[in-house]
């Protein structure tokens, strides 16, 4: 039974969708960058914020802009995973 | 045994990239995206219609006790407004407006997921629609405001890869955004019966409300700050 399982695990792997799959979760990592970069964004802005508080709508409007162009890298890995997963 | 196994693990939906066809009208093709597209226009030219028509005129005559829908709309329309002018100078007066007819146009688009249509925004061909009109108002601007000037900045070859990837970034940002959210919504709606009752109403918050604000703010403040940039 366990052998049959890996069997079909193995076939699978190996298969034209198995390696698509595993090319789709490689895709995805591009969130870890994605969140590594909104995440000191985020907290720049935080730190910006506690040490100026007038300047909180300005640095709320660039850290929109920043945190915009960080998470276009992040749908651009998830574009690719779905490219690869739907066609 | 495999092919059980591949049937499981890959992800079957019915969802595809180019839109499927619902009717025909002639030799041309209606996609189910065109449908929601022109759905979403006819609700807000009817909008903007009321909104002139029946309230605007009233508005002038008394502003003694402003509604909560009276200041809403000056608000929004104010802050298109003032950003367009912070942002372009002069061409506030064109690019205010017409970023407010886009964003809107994306909001309303995206929130037509909501009554189980396909939004149009996760069509590649009407993001792409949107990115080249901003690339071409960007381009247009430029050579207004600086004529044969703008051409020193087409000197640095980097500058011609980074104007020209303009409309493909705008378009698969907002692309690929609402299209993975209406991927993600469309799996919960085809799970079983005990999740798809209560899982959605909080899933839809973040895969198509959260999206349609966010992705419009975006692609209107990016469009503005390219267009300053280019003619400043």
């Amino acid at each position: 039974m366990v052998l049959s399982v890996i069997n079909a695990v193995v076939v699978f792997l190996t298969s034209v969708e198995g390696l698509a799959a595993i090319g789709a979760g490689i895709a995805a990592f591009t969130g870890l960058g994605a969140g590594i970069a909104m995440g000191i964004t985020a907290g720049k802005a935080v730190e910006g914020i506690a040490r100026q508080p007038d300047a909180e709508k300005k640095i709320r409007s660039s850290m929109m802009l920043g945190l915009a162009f960080a998470e276009t890298t992040a749908i651009y890995g998830v574009l690719v995973a779905i490219l690869i997963m739907v066609m | 045994m495999s092919g059980n196994l591949v049937t499981i693990l890959s992800v079957k939906t019915d969802v595809s990239i180019p839109p499927k066809t619902v009717f025909r009208i002639g030799p041309m093709p209606i996609s189910e995206t065109m449908v929601s597209a022109f759905i979403t226009m006819v609700v807000l030219v009817v909008l903007a219609l009321i909104i002139r028509v029946a309230f605007v005129p009233r508005w002038r005559k008394n502003d003694v006790k402003p509604s909560g829908f009276r200041i809403f709309v000056e608000s929004m329309v104010n802050m298109f407004d003032s950003s367009a002018r912070e942002q372009s100078g002069g061409y506030g007066v064109f690019v205010g407006p017409f970023y407010f007819s886009l964003a809107g146009f994306i909001a309303l688009g995206t929130l037509t997921e909501l009554i189980g249509l396909r939004p149009p925004t996760s069509d590649l061909n009407a993001t792409l629609a949107l990115g080249i009109m901003s690339f071409a108002l960007i381009v247009f601007f430029g050579f207004h405001k600086k004529h044969a000037k703008r051409l020193l900045h087409y000197c640095n070859p980097i500058n011609i890869i980074s104007d020209g990837v303009v409309p493909f970034s705008l378009a698969l940002r907002l692309f690929g955004s609402v299209f993975s959210g209406y991927i993600i919504m469309h799996l919960i709606y085809g799970l079983p019966i005990f999740a798809r009752v209560a899982l959605p109403a909080v899933a839809s918050v973040i895969f198509t409300l959260f999206h349609a604000l966010i992705q419009s703010y975006i692609f209107m403040f990016l469009s503005m700050s390219f267009i300053g940039e280019a003619i400043e």
